[in-house]
């Protein structure tokens, strides 16, 4: 890789060139999201629905787009779609941040959209992280889409040294059963 | 002529005295003499020819009796028609005999009338009605001929040209085994009995005979009268009839719901089998008995007596005969026959197996939510975890950069996730609480005022006018907490919608009113409204569009509040013209004040 940037000389790409469009309905979410990418000296950009996200995208075109996918007036998937059905906007990366992604809701509606998405997760060049994402894989995510290196501040990250335990943590969520959480609810009542 | 001069008298008197016509013709046919009944009949009669007298005729008849009578001396009787003093058509009998007078010709006719018109008429009337009455009527003689058939007869069995009544009713070649004909000639009585024959098509005809003896003078029976009904009709309309029963006997017993008759004084006419299952007692115990107050409960009284028409019971309880409290629907109504009131029946539904279906029923959707709260609890979770992860981030990276601003904006987003924590365990224990409300005569219309006017003020901090729009209703059996945070719940929903809309006039209004039966809430905001995605999910567990304001659990609650009062929770809603939120609860399904 290295020898092929060398060759290609002036192109290697700099964050400072970078643009990234946070899209979250969640204000906090997105001030995360976008403090973490502008730390490592990104350009970011807020929408807080997706009507606001097509507008963006409008008057200035980013490099990357992190999109949330439940959202009030449009939804994630919308915005998805009509940016595949735009020629101009269809290259553009997208990384997808949702919590719902075991809703059923969510599941049926992706499945409907199944051609949209498959053309950005599997194939195209973006990717899919579940919440919650920690600052290191958000970050590193998105550099590797846009073939950018920057230094990871580690004091700035101290807290990924509790990946495993939230990792572990999410594990124990995603497989919580009925009985599990009748008995959570019950220690909670008393 | 010697007689003695009184008897001359006599006979003169006697001639003019009796009711029949008397007149004396001469060769030439003048009426010489006559007697007072025939001036009655054809009016003044001295010098008139008789032609013109009797058939107000110019010139004597073509085959005038008189005549032959003066040609050959024989005395003769003729049926004639003539004309009476008042032009009316008369019939009558006319003797014609010769006067001796001693010459070898007569010289004179005596002739003697008697007035048949009456005996005609009725003779006609007869004739007419054996023609014409509904039955066939034919007269049979002792060798089993039909002598005369009526016109029903006629065209019914064919023209009776002496046959024999077997092969004309019947189109048998010998003498019926059951002769009804035959006992009548053996015992002279009338007899009635009932036979099929066969038409002129070869088409079944049953028939219900009588057979009465005609006898003329001499003792022997010489003819006997069959006076036969048609019975086809009368057969087809029994035999619908007993259908009809068979059908409406099989629809009563296999009812699934019980049904019970009453006549109008009260008694016990007809149970079905469901009847008994659901009353513990046989047919045979109840039949002409009052029915056990335990299973007619105090508002059926008015239809049993028939000063009622209906009455309709949704959800009652009887008792069983074991003492048991059996769910039922109740339906009484009158019976009113030609408007006259015969008694009443009770349609008694027994809801014991659907009340259980629907708690399994419940039983089922409350696990589906378990489900759904599982996935849902996990995702809230998590969204507050990223919170969390973002609060901490923003925390220390302000930390290490020594920006006090940053590090104040990570510790707000970390108190804020906190909060949420809180808010998901206050809902969630809201949500998960037992499945008892507990419920007292409440004015629905009070609480609906109340919590409007709760958020009123809030509301009008952001320019939004919060309207109660609140009938005065019926007071309800309903638990006032719950309905309370439904309500409030709603409106909550309605004041977020129109903070995010962009409509100049933001209005959010509550609604309550009768509707039929139904107690009807409703919440109408003039927000931002939902499109079609949102909708389909606002009723999943911990879906949110609030943002960090929503837990996603209000409307779940919500929802399961109304289905605990028997009610549905419904929404309407277009993007950018504002949502309708309605709450319906029909009366009959509300708890009860003695269940449970």
């Amino acid at each position: 890789m290295t020898d092929v940037a060398e060759m290609v000389g002036a192109d290697v790409r700099r964050p400072e060139d970078m643009t990234v469009l946070v899209v979250d309905d969640e204000p906090d979410v997105a001030f995360y999201l976008g403090s973490v990418l502008e730390d490592a000296g990104l350009n970011v950009v807020f929408a807080h629905d997706g009507d606001q996200a097509l507008d963006a995208i409008r008057r200035q075109q980013p490099d990357l787009i992190s999109l949330d996918l439940v959202m009030p007036r449009k939804s994630g998937i919308r915005v998805l779609a009509e940016l595949r059905r735009n020629p101009k906007w269809a290259r553009i990366p997208v990384v997808i941040v949702t919590a719902h992604a075991r809703d059923p809701e969510v599941r049926r509606e992706v499945g409907e959209h199944a051609d949209v998405l498959s053309g950005s997760v599997i194939t195209g060049p973006s990717m899919y992280l579940e919440k919650p994402v920690t600052p290191q894989k958000y970050l590193r995510g998105i550099c590797d889409i846009l073939g950018i290196e920057v230094e990871v501040d580690q004091s700035g990250l101290s807290i990924d040294s509790h990946a495993e335990l939230r990792d572990e943590a999410k594990n124990l969520l995603d497989g919580v059963d009925a009985a599990t959480l009748e008995d959570v609810l019950g220690r909670l009542r008393q | 002529m010697n007689a003695p001069t009184w008897r001359e008298g006599l006979r003169a008197q006697l001639i003019d005295e009796i009711p029949s016509g008397v007149m004396v013709i001469d060769s030439s046919l003048n009426v010489v003499d006559h007697n007072h009944a025939i001036d009655c009949c054809f009016g003044e009669a001295r010098g008139r020819k008789c032609y013109s007298l009797t058939k107000g005729r110019d010139e004597p008849c073509d085959d005038c009796h008189a005549l032959g009578v003066f040609r050959d001396g024989k005395q003769r009787t003729v049926e004639q028609k003539g004309i009476d003093v008042l032009g009316r058509k008369v019939h009558y009998l006319v003797s014609l005999t010769p006067i001796p007078t001693g010459a070898d010709e007569p010289e004179f006719v005596a002739a003697i009338t008697t007035d048949l018109t009456a005996a005609k008429q009725l003779q006609g009337e007869y004739q007419t009605l054996f023609e014409k009455v509904p039955c066939f009527v034919a007269l049979i003689n002792r060798d089993h001929r039909v002598v005369k058939g009526n016109e029903l007869f006629r065209t019914t069995f064919g023209e009776p040209m002496g046959e024999e009544c077997y092969r004309l009713f019947k189109h048998r070649r010998e003498p019926c085994p059951d002769c009804p004909a035959d006992r009548t000639f053996d015992d002279g009585e009338s007899h009635m009995s009932q036979h099929i024959g066969v038409n002129r098509e070869g088409k079944p005809v049953p028939y219900l005979v009588f057979t009465t003896p005609i006898s003329r003078g001499d003792e022997k029976v010489s003819h006997v009268m069959e006076m036969a009904l048609d019975m086809t009709e009368l057969r087809d309309l029994e035999e619908r009839l007993s259908q009809a029963n068979v059908l409406r006997h099989a629809l009563v017993e296999n009812s699934l719901d019980a049904i019970v008759v009453f006549d109008d004084r009260q008694r016990i006419q007809l149970v079905n089998r469901a009847a008994e299952k659901l009353l513990g007692r046989s047919r045979d115990q109840m039949i002409g008995r009052r029915i056990p107050r335990r299973v007619a409960p105090k508002e059926l009284d008015g239809v049993l007596s028939g000063k009622k028409e209906r009455v309709v019971l949704h959800e009652t309880f009887v008792t069983g005969e074991a003492g048991d409290r059996i769910p039922v629907r109740l339906a009484g109504f009158v019976l009113k026959p030609g408007g006259r009131f015969a008694g009443s029946a009770l349609i008694t539904q027994d809801l014991r197996e659907i009340k259980q279906l629907e708690h399994e029923k419940l039983e089922a959707e409350r696990l589906a939510a378990v489900g759904q709260t599982v996935a849902g609890l996990a995702h809230g979770i998590k969204n507050i975890l990223t919170g969390l992860e973002g609060g901490m981030y923003v925390t220390s990276s302000g930390l290490k950069k020594g920006d006090q601003g940053r590090v104040r904006q990570g510790w707000e987003m970390l108190e804020r996730n906190m909060g949420r924590i809180s808010d998901l365990t206050r809902s969630l224990l809201a949500f998960s609480r037992g499945e008892a409300i507990e419920c007292q005569e409440i004015r629905p219309s009070e609480i609906a005022r109340e919590v409007a006017e709760l958020f009123r003020d809030s509301a009008a901090q952001y320019g939004i006018d919060v309207v109660a729009e609140v009938d005065e209703v019926e007071p309800a059996w309903m638990d006032p907490e719950a309905l309370h945070s439904c309500l409030a719940n709603l409106i909550s929903n309605a004041i977020d919608a129109c903070q995010i809309s962009d409509e100049p006039d933001l209005k959010v209004r509550v609604r309550l009113r009768e509707e039929g039966s139904d107690l009807l809430f409703e919440v109408i905001d003039t927000g931002c409204g939902m499109d079609y995605e949102i909708k389909q999910k606002v009723f999943t567990s911990f879906f949110t569009t609030k943002g960090r304001g929503g837990t996603g659990l209000g409307l779940l609650l919500t929802r399961k509040i109304a289905q605990q009062h028997g009610g549905t929770v419904n929404l309407s809603s277009e993007p950018g013209r504002g949502t309708t939120f309605e709450l319906r609860f029909p009366r009959h399904r509300l708890p009860k004040p003695n269940a449970n």
